[in-house]
């Protein structure tokens, strides 16, 4: 359902920019704005994989969600667009 | 912070006994393992390294222990678990050896005396001292440490049984592992029961000590010069561990220590009002 004069925006798109200003906090950057879905945690945004402990915290809080203890973190939070698809997936439930 | 007023964790001995009493149950083949028939050619040379390493680091369990009564001496009911845990980590080393005579191979000399000549008291209670922040017993901080250490083991002890073709070994070790896993939970209950008695200050430094821990973090047997200078220190754990042991090390021990925090990763409303967007109540957003 489009409102008038706007532009809807998937709330996959919604996900992946409250994500981005999360990140941006974390890693004290003035703007989010070099961030894109395909963004990598560890290889773009130099998270170490035990720095991935910040990244299961930014999500679960930030988004008020609980990450499964049995998923593979570094297959399914490789990249920002996995991340924003694994939070859609947590929200929805 | 070491003369601060002593903070008990349990009142009565439930815990301690309810864990005493499982324990003696873990291990009723024990005689039997002395006899073990492996077939050495199911394990490579390096997983030898890795059942010398831990068999000489449940050995290192005096090192270990009175690190343990160092901290909580005061606290009856935790030196009563000190004690236990000693116990149970030595059976380990037990097992561990069988395994290592069952497929004809051994510690040296040179390394046991490496192991009980080692300097874990200064250096161990260097390290503690050094990363503790003010306000935080070091009973409090030991628990935290343990909590990551036993942790550490499980992942340790399942990673070299995933990748072990040996059947034998490869149940003994999860038999370890399952050990480790009770071990752990111990921890938790005392640091739940140590936290119910604390200042809600000292509560608020135990995810911070927890990170400072986790992402420095070493076995014990890092204190003891001669597991490195064997090439038997932590990189040679850690390097069997697979993205999906760290992945559920990250999240087992980050679930565990959230519910401590207190300073939350702020709820994102939506994206910057300079983006001209309104949210909507179904988690749609639409641009102005």
């Amino acid at each position: 359902m489009l409102a008038s004069k706007s532009v809807l925006i998937s709330g996959n798109e919604d996900t992946l920019l409250r994500l981005k200003e999360i990140l941006k906090d974390i890693l004290l950057l003035e703007t989010s704005d070099s961030m894109t879905a395909n963004t990598r945690f560890i290889e773009d945004l130099n998270f170490d994989s035990l720095q991935m402990v910040d990244v299961v915290i930014a999500m679960e809080e930030g988004f008020n969600v609980k990450l499964p203890s049995d998923i593979n973190i570094f297959e399914e939070i490789q990249t920002l667009g996995t991340a924003t698809s694994l939070l859609d997936k947590l929200m929805s439930k | 912070m070491e003369n601060r007023a002593f903070t008990p964790t349990f009142e009565d001995n439930t815990v301690v006994d309810d864990f005493f009493i499982k324990g003696r149950d873990m291990w009723p083949d024990l005689k039997e393992l002395t006899s073990l028939k492996l077939d050495r050619t199911k394990v490579t040379d390096k997983m030898v390294d890795f059942f010398r390493s831990t068999a000489l680091n449940e050995h290192g369990i005096v090192h270990y222990t009175q690190g343990y009564y160092r901290s909580y001496g005061q606290d009856y009911k935790l030196a009563a678990w000190a004690a236990i845990w000693g116990g149970e980590e030595y059976l380990h080393s037990i097992v561990l050896r069988c395994i290592l005579k069952g497929l004809g191979e051994s510690i040296s000399d040179e390394q046991l005396s490496g192991l009980e000549q080692g300097r874990y008291e200064e250096n161990s209670d260097a390290y503690l001292t050094r990363i503790r922040p003010d306000g935080m017993s070091r009973n409090m901080q030991q628990l935290i440490y343990a909590v990551v250490q036993e942790f550490a083991a499980v992942i340790a002890y399942g990673s070299v049984a995933d990748a072990c073709e040996e059947p034998t070994v490869e149940k003994l070790l999860h038999r370890i592992a399952k050990d480790e896993m009770r071990h752990c939970r111990i921890n938790q209950l005392f640091l739940e029961a140590l936290v119910k008695n604390s200042k809600q200050e000292e509560v608020e430094l135990i995810w911070d000590q927890f990170n400072i821990i986790f992402k420095d973090f070493k076995m014990p047997q890092e204190h003891i010069a001669m597991f490195n200078e064997q090439n038997l220190g932590t990189e040679l754990y850690v390097s069997y561990w697979k993205p999906k042991d760290r992945s559920r090390m990250i999240l087992f021990l980050t679930h565990y220590f959230s519910k401590f925090r207190t300073k939350k990763v702020a709820l994102q409303s939506t994206a910057p009002a300079s983006a001209g967007v309104d949210i909507e109540q179904n988690g749609q957003i639409t641009a102005q």
